[in-house]
């Protein structure tokens, strides 16, 4: 190879001002790591290159550096994890959005449930209005109090509107996640992470309780997609008793989002298995994968 | 930290790996305002610069194993790792090839920016002589540098030739080596 047309070709340029298609970056690095004279004009063009960047220097806001320690101070909470970018996160190689971190409903039967709750209220809703309106009509022929009726009625639309909205504000993803957030904050939450167990070692889930409502909660990283048959549980275990704390959502769109769970008094420790479905926890079909200890 | 106290490149390496944050913070406090201005030069965005900085920087303390010592110095690593950061965040943001072009004449307004723009004394020299490339030069080299374009997109974007493209680079990139070299000097 002809060492000095190489140089003199403007490819180290090229590579230095990142202009290089990703093959010619990796050809022009073995010839650098291949001639030492390559290297030198390389090292020389990447000083000179910084000196030429350093000409836009800009003082950046102060708030970030404060930020950003606080981050790695906390790089070891589910708060710090969340506020990493998406790519730095624990195993989580699914592209989400990094400012929304809605919950991850449990289950179908749950959302059915929460689907038919809904139908009640509206249905409870649509009830106080046939009556508000039979009141009306009977204050209206009785008095012939119109004011009173009108107003009464902007009352009752007034209150569906109200329904509506909180209805609304339910479905809606932002909403949730700020009250997660606030989660990640709250004081009463202790937030644990889990270790793995057995063949599986690696911690993939932190589990969180809070001490006031006595909810669950669990943010999973990087426990691999259950097969068809079977199905994650979070179980606590206190006095050597076990309960079902729930069944987990383990799907690539739910990792690092808040999971919640049901409500459990005092916990000790919490136990992550894989069971077939329907199996209630039977000895021998079930496979411990993640346990955490709650030190209180 | 004592603002005063300096660190070789391989303590700096050493410190990060080690997970240090004072050398985190000694890192952030020499690096930070190039980088930013990396960032703010390829955005043209002051609102979302800070987020991409942040990111950067956690990237570095993350990433720090990925840094190989073979392939160059650190802060050469840690300046692409916030050009292509940036440059994949314009690139998110659908900006059309047309837009980097409107950012590049917004650009002119920016090195007149007052207090923003923070010239390092060294580079006060520096960024007169910068001047002597033509704005032809400049727009080609921010194009390219600053905006992620390849030489191709280039060529579309200014409709000239390809290999015209490739000419004018070349003699861009040497005009800006001789006035380093000269500064240096």
């Amino acid at each position: 190879m002809d060492i000095n047309h190489y140089i003199s070709s403007g490819v180290l340029e090229s590579y230095v001002y990142g202009l290089l298609p990703e093959d010619e970056v990796a050809e022009v690095e073995a010839i650098a790591q291949q001639y030492p004279e390559v290297r030198e004009i390389v090292e020389d063009l990447q000083l000179q290159k910084e000196e030429f960047v350093k000409c836009y220097a800009v003082t950046p806001p102060p708030e970030i550096k404060a930020r950003l320690m606080l981050i790695i101070r906390n790089e070891s909470t589910p708060e710090g994890e969340l506020a990493l970018p998406q790519e730095l996160r624990l195993n989580n190689p699914v592209p989400q959005p990094l400012l929304t971190t809605p919950a991850v409903k449990m289950k179908a039967v749950t959302g059915k449930k929460q689907e038919r709750i809904w139908k009640i209220i509206a249905a409870a809703v649509i009830g106080i209005l046939i009556i508000s309106a039979g009141i009306n009509f009977f204050l209206a022929t009785d008095s012939k109090d119109y004011k009173a009726r009108y107003e009464r009625l902007i009352a009752s639309q007034k209150k569906i509107d109200e329904n509506k909205n909180l209805e609304s504000n339910q479905t809606a993803s932002v909403q949730e996640s700020d009250e997660d957030k606030k989660l990640l904050k709250d004081p009463n939450v202790i937030w644990i992470k889990a270790s793995g167990y057995g063949p599986h070692p690696d911690g993939a889930v932190t589990i969180g309780w809070n001490k006031a409502s006595k909810e669950v909660y669990l943010v999973n990283w990087r426990l691999p997609i259950p097969p068809e048959d079977k199905q994650y549980h979070l179980r606590t275990i206190t006095d050597g008793k076990p309960a079902d704390a729930g069944i987990l959502v383990i799907t690539p769109s739910s990792n690092g989002k808040i999971q919640h769970l049901k409500t459990t008094t005092i916990p000790q420790s919490f136990v992550v298995t894989l069971e077939p479905i329907g199996s209630k926890g039977a000895n021998g079909k079930t496979e411990i994968y993640q346990v955490a200890e709650m030190n209180l | 930290m004592d603002s005063s106290s300096t660190y070789t490149e391989q303590e700096l390496v050493n410190g990060l790996r080690n997970r240090n944050q004072k050398i985190f913070s000694y890192l952030y406090d020499q690096y930070s305002s190039t980088l930013y201005g990396v960032v703010v030069k390829v955005l043209n965005d002051h609102a979302s610069a800070g987020d991409v900085l942040q990111d950067v920087f956690l990237k570095i303390w993350k990433n720090i194993d990925q840094y190989d010592e073979e392939r160059g110095r650190l802060f050469t690593w840690m300046l692409n790792i916030c050009r292509n950061t940036a440059i994949d965040v314009l690139r998110s943001k659908a900006h059309k090839l047309d837009q980097k072009i409107q950012n590049i004449t917004d650009d002119v307004h920016i090195g007149n920016e007052p207090l923003i723009v923070h010239m390092q004394v060294d580079h006060l020299g520096f960024s007169k002589m910068l001047e002597r490339l033509s704005k032809d030069q400049r727009n080609l080299i921010d194009l390219a540098y600053y905006k992620g374009c390849t030489q191709e997109e280039i060529a579309r974007v200014l409709d000239i030739p390809l290999g015209t493209v490739k000419t004018r680079m070349r003699t861009a990139l040497n005009h800006l080596k001789q006035i380093v070299k000269n500064i240096d000097k």
